[in-house]
């Protein structure tokens, strides 16, 4: 069978179901809306299998971190579905993102990861900032930059 | 001395009126960015653009995101020596085809202008498509933005947002309009652009042919310029006339 991933931008409302189920498993649904989500600086992209959406990703106009010149965006709540993890959506997400912060002038891109995860964003040629640090009910994070526009 | 004071008053108020109705004269600088010949400072990541039109356009290209159009700049600032090289290749390639210079200048501004005299020489201009769908070969044709054409869409969407931003179509259709022909694609940025016209206007623009190496500019007399200036250079939108 023929797969084919297409991203395009969705709207808030529509990342919370995947958010819910990877990243806020048994907690409320109120707790997959974050700050900002509504700002019209805010971008929020899905990733469509056959028309599915089964990943999402979104990125706040933000300073934080170590990054408080410039125009910084932090990325948040990248999730894909469980049953379609290690296919690359996640990079091709990623990929779509940083392509487009790039053209619209960011500078910088950062986020906080899991520390578990950290690897995959390495990969992605993301440098490791500051000492890690313990999210409450999430666990232990670590944030992670990438410079796109000088 | 209130007498004094009186005159020297009055004298203040009378310079201030003369020098508001003198035409303004632009500086050797700004006469070199507005005819493409300098080097301004340009933003902008697969564009470039001034930097008040470059803000306003990643506003634009956001808010487009959002409604599912990715907007693509296909054109941006363009410098004199660029312009200059479009205009000579298309002179040669209509020479070889046998036209006289007058002909061959008027087919080729059925689309490009003589060089010096573009707007993309201001840092405001975009030639816009958007990057979905993909379309082979020539992006830049009217009827690819109508009716089922592929950028139909894109057209509606910038027909209803692109002047909040501050972005106008330059070449609409519109039947009384002179000069180029209708280009949907080309949008400029009034808050920028509309000044800079008022100032390209004063310029001698056979100054600045006669400086160069333009071919056919032996056609560009004193007649031909001033129809050039009114039916092209101000063959534009009403809307961005200022």
């Amino acid at each position: 069978m023929n797969i084919s991933l297409e991203i395009k931008s969705i709207s808030s409302s529509e990342t919370y179901p995947i958010r819910h189920e990877v990243l806020r498993v048994g907690r409320p649904i109120e707790s997959c809306k974050f700050d900002g989500d509504e700002q019209t600086e805010t971008i929020h992209y899905g990733a469509f299998e056959n028309n599915n959406l089964v990943g999402v990703i979104s990125c706040f106009l933000a300073n934080g971190c170590h990054f408080y010149t410039g125009k910084n965006y932090q990325i948040r709540g990248l999730a894909i579905q469980g049953y379609l993890q290690q296919k690359g959506y996640g990079k091709a997400l990623m990929l779509h993102a940083e392509n487009f912060l790039r053209q619209i002038n960011c500078n910088t891109i950062w986020l906080n990861a899991r520390t578990n995860v950290n690897q995959f964003y390495t990969k992605l040629d993301y440098i490791e900032i500051g000492a890690a640090f313990e999210v409450p009910l999430i666990g232990k994070h670590q944030c992670f930059f990438k410079k796109i526009n000088l | 001395m209130n007498a004094y004071r009186i005159i020297l008053f009055l004298f203040i108020i009378n310079t201030s009126g003369v020098s508001i109705a003198q035409k303004k004269s632009l500086s050797k600088n700004e006469i070199i960015l507005l005819t493409g010949q300098g080097t301004p400072t340009l933003y902008g990541q697969g564009y470039d653009l001034i930097k008040e039109a470059a803000d306003a356009y990643i506003k634009m290209k956001v808010a487009a995101v959002k409604d599912g159009f990715e907007l693509k700049v296909v054109s941006s600032y363009r410098s004199f020596d660029r312009q200059l090289a479009i205009w000579n290749r298309k002179f040669e390639i209509n020479s070889k085809e046998g036209m006289d210079p007058l002909e061959n200048i008027k087919k080729i501004t059925e689309y490009s202008t003589i060089p010096g005299t573009s707007r993309h020489h201001w840092g405001t201009e975009i030639d816009l498509i958007s990057a979905q769908p993909k379309v082979d070969g020539d992006v830049l044709l009217a009827n690819l933005f109508e009716g089922e054409g592929p950028y139909a869409a894109l057209k509606s969407w910038m027909d209803a947002n692109a002047n909040s931003y501050g972005f106008f179509l330059a070449y609409p259709k519109d039947s009384l309009r002179k000069g180029f022909q209708y280009e949907p694609w080309h949008y400029s940025y009034k808050p920028k652009s509309k000044y800079f016209l008022k100032n390209y206007l004063t310029i001698d623009l056979k100054n600045i042919f006669l400086s160069h190496e333009i071919l056919g500019k032996e056609i560009f007399d004193e007649k031909f310029i001033q129809e050039y200036k009114e039916e092209y250079i101000l063959g534009i939108s009403s809307k961005i006339k200022g």
